[in-house]
């Protein structure tokens, strides 16, 4: 119950955050990136944060259901440009793969090239982290 | 006559839901038997059945709306986890993710227009590499289709199980990791279903890769849209 009444509060005062400060950007997200560093500095996930997020994460493809069922509205007037959507999303996923997979090869190449032992000792910090 | 029972919407969509992972496990986790998919699927069947409008489903399942908020803030746990597995790999996650986003979101807009296909569709396009929740999210601040950014989240997840896999092999990417952080980021929550059939360090992969593109995405994809003239 902990867990939830943590992550509530926190979703909560991300929303308000964002609001009151004026940015355009989920409340949701910002809350998310305050608990990861939350982590981050602490080292350890509470077994009641564990247990809830495990839970809301189990059952995030149900909430989403509502709102998938709301394409039920774009099927009253069929629209043949569905289709081509449809055609455009693949072709955009094809090159979206090729695209990644080259990002990828020249990254790689890019980081061994330059950063030899920066790679090294943030191997061995987060190595430090892993043994507490 | 349903208005009279409030918890009525929320029972059906429990039980399809329930129903639909039973059929989904039964057949061998086909991905074209997703569970949230059929779900959709079979509850557009019912209401149309049962003239039930849609708006009066949408209102007695409302709070499962608000639990989307929180479900997002909870994956910080899975990223803070996957992190120790991805190590001194995290610059060539984060670099790959932060380049190939800026791309991905970019060249989806681009294909839109080449197509000709109307504003809105176009831009829910935009969001199509990225986790539904958040791509429900920026549609949000954006003024966008909820249901054309389901659409466009569906019809790249649901062929990238099968898609980029085979892409994968054609390239000749045999790293386990590369192969589950390039589903993570081209097809995310379907990706990494598909990683997980691959290793657990794919999966690790791909869903650093997904939550990364996921945050990174709500502030690039309202600026690469609003530079689109959209």
């Amino acid at each position: 119950m902990q867990g939830y009444v943590f992550i509530f509060a926190l979703f909560i005062l991300g929303e308000f955050f964002t609001k009151q400060v004026g940015i355009n950007i989920p409340g949701s997200i910002v809350a998310m990136l305050v608990l990861f560093t939350f982590f981050y500095f602490t080292k350890k996930v509470e077994n009641s944060i564990e247990k809830s997020s495990k839970t809301l994460l189990k059952y995030l493809p149900l909430f989403l259901v509502p709102i998938g069922v709301g394409i039920k509205e774009l099927f009253v007037t069929f629209d043949s440009k569905l289709l081509a959507m449809l055609a455009a999303s693949i072709l955009s996923l094809i090159i979206a793969v090729v695209i990644t997979v080259f990002t990828i090869w020249i990254v790689k190449s890019f980081l061994t090239k330059v950063g030899k032992k920066e790679i090294l000792d943030n191997n061995t910090s987060l190595e430090k982290i892993n043994d507490r | 006559m349903t208005d009279n029972y409030p918890l009525l919407m929320i029972l059906l969509t429990l039980a399809v839901f329930l129903f639909s992972e039973k059929v989904f496990v039964r057949f061998g986790k086909l991905p074209i038997l997703n569970p949230i998919l059929l779900t959709i699927v079979l509850l557009i069947l019912l209401l149309s059945i049962f003239e039930i409008p849609y708006i009066q489903y949408k209102e007695g399942t409302e709070v499962f709306n608000y639990l989307i908020g929180p479900a997002i803030v909870a994956l910080a746990v899975p990223l803070y986890q996957n992190l120790k597995q991805v190590k001194s790999n995290f610059p060539l996650v984060l670099i790959t993710t932060l380049i190939t986003g800026v791309i991905i979101f970019a060249s989806s807009l681009w294909i839109g227009t080449l197509f000709e296909l109307p504003e809105a569709m176009t831009q829910a396009l935009s969001s199509k590499s990225i986790t539904l929740p958040i791509a429900l999210e920026i549609a949000q601040i954006t003024d966008g289709s909820f249901a054309l950014v389901v659409i466009a989240v569906f019809s790249t997840g649901l062929p990238g199980v099968i898609i980029v896999p085979f892409l994968l092999k054609f390239l000749q990417v045999k790293d386990e990791a590369i192969q589950g952080l390039v589903l993570g980021i081209t097809a995310h929550a379907f990706g990494i279903a598909r990683a997980l059939a691959i290793s657990p360090l794919a999966a690790a992969f791909a869903t650093m890769g997904m939550v990364i593109m996921g945050c990174f995405a709500v502030v690039a994809v309202p600026i690469i849209l609003s530079l689109g003239g959209f």
